[in-house]
């Protein structure tokens, strides 16, 4: 990759440095201060005409605004300035090669500076394409093959092949397999492991699972040693015969997000904060419980970490009438009396459960397995299921705005807030409470779905999906925030 | 020329702007200068990424050369897989090899294997406090048990293949009712067994006829089935130790007992703690905490995933 300026720019550069280039960028380019945005609001004008454009340019020998119709240009010529600065993306013209050169070192700058301009003004990470270091330009140039992910290939599906009513994991397996954060952290090998090569890390084994399903590779994968990784070390769960494929799901994050822990130093560790894994980075949201006192009206507010959102589905008819549901306040009664903190004695309280933060995969199931002592049975009732939900009806700030009658359309949060889902995975059990069998829908990329069942994968109709009558449903945020990497 | 000329304050600035935003044509053509000042910064922002792409041979890089993907392309037919696989037809059985014991297993009879392999599953618990009682009493008895062969159906290859899948249809069928009903009588499972087969224990021979037994098989005790291992005195899936140690306790002349206390504490119900309705909030909190918890809870909850 050639972005090492040019030879103008390298004498330049062996001469000054790069202070001058530095000083413009942050202040006039991406002003990463107060001060910078002042200097920037009240100077960038071109001091040949007065105008603030078009397209203003600094020169980087000395201090000149000049705009783009020809002035920034005369000063170059009568200056001998051959270097200038366009000040809204901090890209360098050089006067003697005739065109904007890219310069590695000038980058980074511009980088760093960006990210400080953001964070300056109370903002979000701002996108910033990806550029390959230099190992993995050389990569890129030795191997010239590329892989592109397309509906119309088996590239990045693979069957599961049964190992005796495994087909529990099997689903969960495509479940997390086509969860889209996950496989893009997966095959950018982000997972770093002290265990490599050990085989004692789940983590590793699911990033070996990513490399077969994109393998391109036909056969049904054995999952046995996945299997018994897990097992090993969720022993909790009672062998395959009682196996649940909820249970199966949370055992398995659970597992992995241990073992996310193989890679990090144990400097790094936070100690009384969240987990930062990748799986509590996907997974993990808040569920806020508001116990309100129905004497004092005081409320006990406690935020537990969630994983996924068991909904029952005797009842309502849609997923967001569970949820409706789910966040309802409830009134406790005179049997389940809570001690109040403020009255000092026990009292009748309503409580209520909302989304406090919401994961970036919200998986939700569906309580169909009713187990009383009078009664085991499946609940069969339909649910239906959008492929687009909005959860921000379901927030705390959104239940509080409307619990004290505010238009919420117009709080200054919600302007913000974009918490629209995609649905992404449909796990189905279908059969009887005894005999039984799992099957999973898994969309490949947006409009393009399979049906997995075991070793078995076909095509499948969005509407089939909706269609079917859901277990365990996954869903995926459909815009996502850049989180900022300072280190 | 090389000085600021504008030096107006913020409170200039500001003064300025409203003056200026009084009048509503200036406004609008504020408006219009902003949204051209943005269209141009956006357009210009699209072109220098892609000059940038080619001038430094970025976009050359990461596009790269397309690999022919025509082998890869989804089949389309109603009678296959996306693969061209028939969907009437079974997939070829494969073996694994077993990370717990190293040994090749059939992979769609893995799921069965391992569980007994890692000595998990329903009789886990029942197995645990066996051993705790084993453990205590010494010498053990061994009354009422049988070759732990019995359920060794999953082992891949072995001569006694056929033999052992015949006895391995008439164990499951003695199993069967158990896994549905997750009931109490699966506390005679064992017993059930027993009657069923009848069989050598070394409770009923002599010394002699354990002294010969011995010499011939490796007679180790399964701590999952209480049967005696009828492989080779050098059979792989035991260890000298426990040869050694069986030996030493099966052929010493030595009073039995306690076989009844041990019989009776295994069985003890393998699952009588009292479960609460499952909040999803408490469940939450519990998952870092104590997994025994949820598994109470979940044992509840889970439907029978069998085919």
């Amino acid at each position: 990759m050639n972005d090492s300026g040019c030879i103008h720019l390298n004498n330049f550069k062996a001469a000054k440095g790069t202070n001058p280039y530095k000083i413009v960028h942050a202040f006039f380019v991406s002003c990463t201060s107060f001060e910078a945005r002042r200097y920037k609001a009240t100077s960038c004008l071109c001091f040949a005409c007065g105008q603030p454009g078009p397209r203003m340019h600094s020169c980087l020998h000395c201090i000149y605004f000049a705009c783009y119709a020809g002035h920034i240009q005369e000063h170059a010529k009568t200056k001998k300035h051959f270097l200038y600065v366009d000040l809204s993306y901090g890209n360098v013209y050089c006067t003697q090669c005739q065109d904007y050169i890219y310069d590695r070192e000038f980058n980074e700058i511009a980088r760093s500076h960006r990210l400080k301009e953001a964070k300056s003004l109370g903002m979000g990470v701002p996108f910033m394409s990806w550029l390959p270091n230099t190992n993995e330009a050389l990569a890129l140039r030795r191997l010239r093959k590329r892989r592109l992910i397309s509906p119309h290939t088996t590239i990045g599906l693979r069957g599961l092949q049964n190992l005796g009513s495994t087909c529990f994991m099997n689903c969960i397996v495509q479940t997390l397999i086509h969860t889209p954060l996950l496989r893009d952290y997966f095959l950018g090998e982000r997972h770093k492991c002290k265990a490599q090569g050990s085989g004692k890390c789940l983590v590793c084994e699911v990033s070996k699972l990513f490399q077969e399903f994109y393998s391109g590779a036909k056969t049904p994968l054995t999952l046995h040693r996945l299997l018994h990784l897990i097992w090993t070390h969720a022993r909790h769960l009672a062998g395959y015969e009682q196996q649940d494929a909820h249970e199966f799901f949370i055992a398995t994050l659970d597992v992995l997000h241990r073992h996310c822990m193989n890679g990090v130093e144990d400097s790094e560790r936070k100690e009384n904060d969240r987990c930062n894994c990748i799986i509590d980075q996907i997974f993990t949201g808040g569920l806020q419980s508001d116990v309100v006192c129905t004497a004092c009206s005081g409320v006990s507010t406690t935020i537990d970490p969630f994983w996924d959102i068991s909904l029952d589905v005797a009842g309502p008819g849609s997923l967001q009438a569970c949820l409706e549901r789910f966040t309802r306040a409830e009134h406790l009664g005179s049997a389940a009396k809570i001690k109040c903190s403020k009255c000092r004695v026990y009292r009748e309280s309503t409580k209520q459960l909302t989304l406090e933060t919401l994961p970036i995969v919200a998986s939700f199931h569906l309580k169909r397995f009713e187990h009383s002592s009078q009664i085991d049975r499946k609940i069969s009732a339909f649910v239906s299921f959008p492929a687009e939900l909005d959860m921000t009806p379901f927030m705390s700030s959104h239940r509080r705005a409307v619990d004290v009658g505010v238009d919420n359309n117009n709080a200054p949060e919600a302007i913000f807030e974009d918490n629209r889902y995609s649905l992404f995975a449909v796990v189905n059990h279908l059969g009887s409470l005894d005999a039984g069998h799992y099957t999973a829908y898994v969309r490949q990329m947006k409009g393009s779905w399979f049906k997995c069942d075991d070793h078995m994968i076909t095509r499948a109709s969005l509407r089939e999906v909706l269609d079917s009558e859901g277990y365990l449903l996954f869903y995926h945020k459909t815009v996502l925030d850049y989180e900022c990497d300072l280190s | 020329m090389n000085t600021i000329i504008s030096e107006l304050s913020m409170n200039d600035l500001n003064n300025k702007f409203f003056e200026i935003m009084q009048s509503e044509s200036n406004a609008e053509e504020a408006a219009n200068f902003i949204f051209d000042s943005i269209f141009d910064d956006v357009t210009v922002g699209f072109l220098f990424e892609f000059h940038h792409g080619l001038k430094t041979g970025l976009t050359d890089l990461i596009e790269g050369e397309k690999e022919d993907d025509d082998v890869y392309k989804i089949v389309n037919t109603p009678e296959c897989d996306v693969f061209g696989f028939s969907i009437m037809k079974k997939t070829p059985d494969s073996n694994c090899s077993c990370p717990n014991c190293d040994r090749p297993v059939s992979a769609t009879r893995f799921a069965p294997h391992l569980e007994k392999c890692m000595g998990m599953g329903r009789n886990s618990s029942r197995i645990a406090s066996r051993r705790i009682a084993s453990n205590s009493r010494e010498p053990t008895s061994y009354a009422g048990l049988l070759s732990d062969d019995e359920d060794d159906a999953d082992w891949a290859g072995g001569s006694l293949q056929n033999d052992r899948r015949k006895r391995r249809i008439k164990n499951n069928n003695n199993r069967k009712p158990n896994k549905l009903h997750n009931g109490n009588n699966r506390n005679n499972n064992g017993n059930q067994n027993a009657d069923a087969d009848g069989g050598a224990t070394y409770e009923t021979m002599t010394a002699n006829e354990k002294k010969n037994l011995l010499l011939q098989i490796c007679g180790v005790v399964s701590e999952h089935t209480k049967k005696l291992c009828t492989r080779s005195t050098r059979c792989p899936q035991h260890t000298e130790e426990q040869r050694r140690a069986l030996r030493t306790s099966v052929l010493e002349p030595s009073t039995p007992e306690g076989a009844g206390a041990a019989g009776d504490e295994a069985g003890s119900p393998p699952d009588s703690s009292p479960s609460s309705s499952c909040s999803s909030s408490s469940r939450k909190r519990d998952r870092h905490r104590a997994p025994p918890k949820i598994k109470n809870k979940r044992e509840r909850i889970s439907p029978n995933s069998r085919e």
